[in-house]
């Protein structure tokens, strides 16, 4: 009886992520209230606590959001077995989709009016991806430090492609660095803590 | 069976500095695929557009198709793992030691450099979408010595980013939208 439940548990879980998985359109933040509805609403497998440590962890780790919250709820609820198919229903439709759109792409962009309807997109695409660094200005660039760095990251990213990993490296040593050796000098944080400054 | 090593490698190495989310993630797998030539820079485009504009991550769907355009199923199959693997053992591990990492204060300062250095990121790859769109790829900055540019393209790029930044369209409707104007349009 119990073994059922198990098989249950991890059947659930697998279905709840291939559905994750299968409307992440985007991705990101989008997923929580779906999480909140299959985990604390309809079943009592997370506390609001853990929802917030979900959105706290994935953002703190590198990776794709649904993989890495899949890994988490499912460990939660059923140990490695559930990480392990958590993450494979949340990768699922992805592989499927993709592949589907895959076998027809050759074909089609032969095609003179996807080729003209995918300039279009692109378009949009470049305009997708900068409005949204520009939403992110807003809750993450609060102090000088952040601004300095994201602006000395965009410009050396401008002119050396090949350097992203780097940036990532120079601006987590910066982060490091600074904060580090912040906290020694002023214990009691003033008016120029970089992080109070509005 | 070297190529589809290397790709293997590419996704694993990526997929350990992709913080901030999958749009910093495209930012390496264009320098990765793209500088190397191994797609150009116009299939690179349309394939980030499809995973875009796909249900799933744009992350794991641009990796799923980047292995399937350079090594067929078994390369589709396998990028999509491996662009989850290592994320998927971190989050494992923090999970274990949950408690001790949360209230970390390196770690916390580690990504308090990061995360704004992210949004510098993204605003680049957009800008390096926009130059692909516009300017068959020529630098933006080529404007100023009187490089070419589309005109049509910038006026849709501009539409689009006024759209999404001052009205609560979803991006899914501008891309659609834009996907009927272009082929009237160019």
């Amino acid at each position: 009886m119990k073994e059922k439940t198990e098989k249950n548990r991890l059947l659930t879980l697998f279905l709840v992520f291939f559905k994750v998985g299968l409307f992440t359109i985007g991705g990101g933040l989008a997923m929580i209230p779906l999480y909140r509805q299959e985990f604390s609403e309809k079943r009592d497998w997370l506390t609001d606590e853990e929802m917030v440590d979900i959105i706290a962890m994935t953002q703190s780790l590198p990776g794709v959001m649904a993989i890495n919250s899949a890994a988490f709820v499912g460990y939660r609820i059923g140990k490695v077995p559930g990480a392990v198919i958590a993450a494979l229903g949340a990768l699922l439709p992805s592989v499927i989709i993709i592949l589907a759109v895959g076998i027809v792409y050759a074909g089609v962009f032969q095609n003179e009016f996807v080729i003209r309807a995918f300039r279009g997109v692109q378009c949009a695409l470049a305009a997708m991806i900068i409005a949204s660094g520009i939403k992110m200005i807003k809750n993450t660039i609060k102090s000088r430090f952040a601004a300095v760095v994201a602006i000395c990251a965009g410009i050396w990213i401008f002119f050396d492609s090949t350097a992203i990993i780097y940036v990532i490296i120079a601006a987590a040593a910066a982060g490091a660095v600074y904060f580090g050796i912040r906290k020694k000098d002023k214990p009691a944080s003033g008016s120029k803590d970089g992080e109070a400054e509005p | 069976m070297r190529e589809l090593w290397e790709l293997i490698s590419v996704f694993l190495k990526i997929s350990i500095f992709s913080f901030g989310g999958g749009y910093v993630m495209i930012g390496y797998l264009q320098h990765e695929f793209v500088s190397r030539g191994w797609i150009s820079a116009n299939d690179f485009a349309n394939i980030v557009s499809i995973s875009q504009m796909t249900p799933g991550p744009i992350g794991i769907n641009a990796a799923t198709f980047i292995g399937f355009t350079t090594e067929g199923y078994i390369g589709a199959v396998l990028a999509s793992v491996a662009v989850a693997l290592l994320p998927f053992i971190m989050v494992l591990l923090v999970s274990v030691f949950y408690d001790k990492y949360k209230s970390n204060k390196f770690i916390q300062n580690v990504l308090k450099g990061i995360r704004p250095a992210c949004v510098g990121l993204i605003i680049i790859v957009g800008v390096g979408f926009f130059e692909t769109a516009a300017m068959d790829g020529g630098g933006i900055l080529d404007i100023v010595k009187g490089a070419a540019f589309d005109i049509r393209a910038v006026i849709l790029f501009a539409a689009s980013l006024f759209v999404l930044l001052r009205t609560k369209i979803s991006s899914i409707w501008v891309m659609l939208a834009s996907l009927a104007i272009g082929i009237f349009l160019f």
